[in-house]
């Protein structure tokens, strides 16, 4: 308990002057994109979430959910001390029952979710999904910014996410979709679209990307299908970051 | 009835908020990394050191990249996003110095510090940093300065001699890797896992050379050294959260 209020106490001595000096500034918020989606035959469902924050620090997202269920701020021992996400879900207008999450990663301002839930309407039917997701920052409250959006799960095949217990294999292409998205901008910059050189020292790293990232997420260094979309996907993060840093001149994407 | 007080306490710090005092809470740790002391043609010699700081605090004290100056006003204030130096060099303070805050990375910083010195002979520092109240464990601490990478800081090119450092650090966390097998890798196992894990590093080492070498074509050859340190500094990183001992 004395940690907590020593932590609070100090972050708000310490950062009163430019909380003060921000009073203007937009709220800090969130974005929650569905990166995937699958439904079971008993209409369990697995989603995976891109939670990105506006106007956060990283540190401040939520780190660790093994202790969460989604219904509220805090779990763990009185006095609570592990910050957990609240989520809200309904479908079609109906709240979902058995709701869970498990934090996959968190990179920078951006969090990685995985959740699960019971649907209450019958496959028959088209689902609308409706997600307002929120955790605690000091005594404020940090929210999505459009919790009424309503995301059509007809989007979203379930053959592009196989295996509910495997959220990193949706993870992965949906990250590899975004570094393609990069790569090509950087290929189709004019500096090196027209510099013949650069576009082979280009090829050439990334090749040797694709290569080192093999070998590290392959067996038997990562034995498992799980472990192998894992490793991917926190490689193509890295690599994202990589590309992301370029100059604006050759950088022609955003991820 | 905790949660109550809790939030007593929150308002009363919030509604007080600038009017209290800042107090000095040492959760900063700094490590001198190397150093460079120059004769100049007229005045003073300069003196540069590398340093890395680490935050423990949690809540981001540490500053993003960019150039301070002692000469700022309010400097070690958060509206200036600079730390404030105190340095003392053979027990005398040194009155102006300027830094550059290369990068921050997650919970490490790197400073190149510089300061004219009239001092003779070997020298001994001293360094607290304040950043509103939130300051280094052991400022009083005197370093030896030639103690560090033997002198050899280019300031012009000082992520060189991070990637040096890293460079070393990351040699012997791969060999220490490859005798401390993960716990699910049973003896039968071990040379085909200890193979795999050194063809990847090869693989690594591979891509970084071309990466930097295209990174320097991109953006300046002053960017080589950039990259090969970041992406020491990252493999570090990727290598405890992928292979290290459970």
């Amino acid at each position: 308990m004395r940690r907590a209020f020593a932590v609070i106490a100090g972050w708000l001595v310490a950062f009163a002057p430019a909380i003060a000096a921000a009073a203007d500034a937009p709220v800090p918020s969130i974005d929650v994109q569905v990166i995937a989606a699958t439904t079971s035959a008993q209409n369990d469902v697995t989603l995976v979430l891109m939670v990105t924050g506006d106007g956060l620090d990283p540190s401040a997202l939520p780190a660790d959910s093994d202790q969460c269920d989604g219904s509220g701020y805090t779990r763990g021992e009185d006095p609570p001390e592990v910050a957990c996400y609240k989520i809200v879900a309904t479908e079609n207008g109906q709240p979902v029952s058995a709701l869970s999450y498990q934090q996959l990663f968190n990179h920078g301002t951006v969090g990685y979710l995985q959740l699960r839930y019971h649907t209450p309407v019958e496959p028959r039917h088209a689902r609308t999904l409706r997600i307002d997701l929120s955790f605690t920052l000091g005594n404020d409250v940090v929210r999505n910014r459009n919790p009424e959006a309503e995301i059509d799960m007809a989007g979203f095949s379930s053959d592009a996410f196989p295996d509910p217990d495997n959220p990193w294999a949706p993870l992965y292409a949906f990250q590899d979709r975004r570094l393609n998205a990069l790569y090509a901008g950087l290929t189709g910059s004019p500096q090196v679209a027209g510099d013949p050189e650069l576009r082979s020292l280009a090829t050439k790293a990334e090749q040797d990307w694709v290569a080192s990232k093999e070998a590290d997420c392959s067996a038997p260094l990562m034995p498992t299908p799980l472990e192998v979309d894992w490793c991917r996907t926190l490689r193509t993060t890295d690599r994202i970051d990589h590309l992301s840093v370029l100059p604006r001149s050759v950088a022609g994407a955003t991820p | 009835m905790i949660r109550a007080g809790l939030a007593g306490l929150l308002l009363a710090i919030g509604l007080l908020g600038s009017a209290l005092p800042a107090r000095a809470e040492q959760v900063l740790t700094v490590e001198v990394l190397a150093t460079k002391a120059a004769a100049m043609e007229t005045g003073p010699a300069e003196v540069n050191i590398l340093l890395r700081l680490t935050d423990e605090s949690g809540i981001d004290v540490l500053r993003p990249e960019g150039g301070c100056d002692s000469a700022l006003p309010g400097i070690g204030q958060t509206a200036t996003e600079c730390y404030a130096l105190a340095i003392v060099e053979n027990s005398v303070p040194v009155g102006r110095y300027s830094y550059r805050i290369l990068e921050t990375r997650s919970t490490d910083s790197f400073l190149l510090v510089t300061y004219p010195s009239t001092a003779t002979g070997d020298r001994r520092a001293s360094l607290r940093i304040d950043y509103n109240g939130f300051t280094n464990h052991d400022p009083e601490t005197v370093l030896m300065l030639s103690d560090y990478d033997n002198g050899t800081l280019d300031p012009k090119d000082p992520f060189e001699s991070l990637h040096r450092l890293y460079a070393g650090k990351l040699k012997a966390f791969a060999a220490e890797l490859a005798e401390n097998l993960p716990s699910e890798v049973n003896d039968a196992a071990a040379k085909s896992w200890r193979d795999a894990f050194m063809a990847a590093q090869r693989k690594w080492a591979q891509f970084v050379e071309s990466d930097c070498v295209l990174a320097a074509r991109l953006a300046g050859e002053a960017q080589r050294s950039r990259c090969l340190a970041d992406r020491t500094m990252e493999r570090i990183d990727q290598l405890d959260t992928s292979f290290s001992p459970d």
